[in-house]
């Protein structure tokens, strides 16, 4: 009983650390001293998906203006899933890397959504711990307002 | 036999409507969305929007389409060349670049020159119209007012395809120029590529 017990245990071990073994994560170094001025951008989020919420992290969000006049957002998102736990459960169910769709849409001064070829859903794949950066461009000048959706790729499941 | 048959009937029945209840009925999905189909052996809807979204916002951003003199930029869409081994249609992409462009507010499109669907024939046909009769010379359009575009949308697909066991792998480049009809220099360039992959099931 007692050996049965050891030898159930070790395989779990051995799963378990095989499992966490198989994740490629992405590490990232930056400069301490930024020299970088950015314009960041305040805001407000409406999450509904507590797995994409507690999975990505948005660490920044900033505007300029583009040589061709028009505003342009970023935001930077890092995966989250890292950490043995993440590692183990993303890795057992096969969703690493994982994918995401992301959509921008756009308002005028008016506050009326304006259509773009670009407000379609993107696919975005995010490797554990990596930083990704999402540009979205305005159709036109007088578009100053956004909103970025994002959601889980079911079809990548 | 008879009892046989009884056995038999009841479970062809519930085989026949279990088979019966996988299939779905015919509904509305979103073009390009989630619950649409990825496939590997084609540019799917997902795909000419996400290349037409990228193409469309790298040239708005660029500013290439604005002029010194502050006048409206004229763009005719030329030929994107399809160097693929399937049959694209094109107009998927240059329909929306054209919206594109026109939103902007940077530039405007011609249809008086172009390629394929982009051209609208009838700028020429009506002014051939000059010499016939049955029209009131009047309100036939007189030649030289058509304005001549500054600049010229065209690109290319290339695709390449590789196979390793069950799994097979198509990669698609898209390439976009803006040339400069003036001077015969490109002023905007653009790449969007995407890959994708799928194993077939051993059995």
């Amino acid at each position: 009983m007692k050996k049965n017990l050891l030898s159930t245990a070790a395989a779990a071990l051995a799963l378990i650390l095989g499992a966490s073994g198989c994740q490629d994560t992405v590490n990232t170094v930056e400069n301490r001293d930024l020299a970088m001025n950015p314009d960041s951008v305040d805001t407000r989020a409406f999450s509904t998906d507590s797995f994409c919420r507690d999975r990505l992290a948005l660490i920044s969000m900033r505007r300029s203006k583009t040589p061709g006049g028009v505003m342009m957002v970023q935001a930077q998102i890092r995966s989250e899933r890292y950490g043995f736990w993440s590692e183990l459960w993303s890795g057992m169910t096969g969703t690493n890397p994982y994918y995401v769709l992301y959509r921008f849409d756009w308002m005028d001064e008016n506050g009326m959504a304006v259509s773009t070829a670009a407000n379609a859903w993107q696919p975005l794949i995010f490797a554990p711990g990596e930083v990704k950066f999402i540009q979205g461009v305005a159709p036109n000048s007088r578009c100053k307002d956004f909103i970025l959706s994002v959601r889980e790729d079911p079809s990548a499941r | 036999m008879i009892k046989r048959l009884l056995t038999i009937l009841p479970a062809a029945v519930i085989a026949v409507l279990a088979l019966s209840g996988c299939g779905t009925g015919a509904r509305y999905i979103e073009p390009g969305g989630p619950e649409a189909l990825v496939t590997v052996s084609a540019v799917d809807p997902g795909e000419w929007k996400r290349v037409a979204g990228e193409a469309a916002q790298s040239l708005v951003a660029s500013g290439a389409l604005k002029r010194a003199d502050g006048m409206a930029s004229v763009v005719m869409i030329g030929r994107v060349r399809n160097y693929t081994l399937i049959h694209l249609e094109m107009g998927l992409l240059t329909n929306q670049l054209r919206q594109a462009i026109l939103k902007s507010g940077q530039a405007r499109v011609s249809s008086a020159v172009g390629y394929g669907g982009n051209l609208d024939r009838a700028v020429r046909r009506v002014r051939s119209n000059e010499n016939d009769d049955l029209f009131n010379q009047a309100t036939v359009l007189k030649r030289g007012t058509v304005v001549s575009p500054n600049f010229s949308l065209a690109g290319m697909v290339i695709q390449q395809n590789a196979v390793s066991g069950r799994t097979e792998e198509s990669y698609y480049m898209f390439h976009l120029t803006l040339t400069d009809l003036k001077t015969g220099i490109a002023v905007w360039e653009k790449n969007i590529d995407f890959a994708k992959q799928a194993t077939r099931p051993l059995l």
